[in-house]
């Protein structure tokens, strides 16, 4: 008995939880203002900031907005690990013509969907 | 008292060698039904965006063409891990990984005019070769049209 009394200790060593964020999520808003053929790639950078990323595509330009956020939780047993990652992100990409028009956009915003779980549990509608 | 001494000894040996169960999710997987949808020679560049969102990265296709990537991870498995620290400064490791960590991926090419040529799935990391490739300097180039 007393065996097991010191033996339950180690076994419950601990858990944590963390989230991980990587820049402001991207407001929705602003996409409503975005007007292919009008919209210019300095009214771009005035709605939403410096890009992430620039691409050149020939004589065409995209620019690429992004932000993300991780959920990790995790169970520390003495020898065992049980841990889950969540990660998800708001991007935008606009596409800009050879004279900087916005020709195209693409946006998805995820970065609220994370959930703090075990590895066991169901997420996302699994 | 074995017991008590072997409880002991995996109490020492919990700070060099683990096992781990873990689960890594990330980003959503676009809808089956919106990526059947996209038939190459009909949908534009517009219509993929509108269908799935935005890619994670864009690339340059053929000049003028665009090719997009859409990538996602849904994987569980198990992770072992030891270490064992062999003098001040130095400590052999040990780390093996029972599952693939590669996302799987759908890549979209177009064409100049923005239409859908080729639609790809498989393993991202073998999709995205030709974005990965490293591309000759604006004076390597120059350098290629002076000698000919």
């Amino acid at each position: 008995m007393r065996v097991l009394a010191c033996l339950v200790p180690l076994f419950l060593a601990g858990c944590f939880i963390s989230r991980t964020t990587v820049n402001e999520p991207l407001p929705p808003g602003p996409i409503e203002a975005l007007r292919p053929g009008e919209t210019t790639a300095a009214d771009v950078l005035r709605l939403f900031g410096a890009p992430t990323e620039v691409v050149q595509l020939g004589r065409r330009t995209a620019y690429r907005f992004d932000a993300s956020t991780s959920k990790r939780a995790g169970l520390l047993l003495l020898l065992v690990v049980l841990m889950n990652d969540d990660t998800r992100s708001d991007r935008i990409w606009v596409f800009f013509d050879e004279n900087d028009v916005l020709t195209h956009v693409g946006a998805t915003f995820d970065s609220h969907d994370p959930v703090y779980a075990m590895p066991w549990q169901k997420i996302h509608g699994e | 008292m074995n017991r008590l001494v072997l409880a002991g000894l995996l109490g020492l040996l919990a700070s060099c060698i683990s096992v781990a169960w873990e689960r890594d999710s990330r980003f959503a997987p676009p809808a089956p039904d919106a990526v059947a949808a996209l038939r190459p020679g009909e949908a534009d560049l517009g219509v993929c965006l509108a269908a799935l969102g935005a890619p994670l990265w864009v690339w340059e296709y053929r000049g003028d063409g665009v090719a997009i990537a859409y990538g996602w991870l849904e994987r569980r498995g198990w992770n072992a891990s030891a270490s064992l620290p062999v003098g001040d400064w130095y400590s052999l490791s040990f780390d093996y990984t029972g599952v693939d960590e590669e996302m799987e991926g759908l890549v979209l090419f177009f064409d100049p005019d923005l239409r859908l040529v080729e639609r790809r799935e498989g393993l991202l990391r073998d999709l995205t070769a030709e974005r990965r490739r490293p591309r000759p300097s604006a004076a390597m180039a120059d350098a290629g049209d002076e000698n000919g």
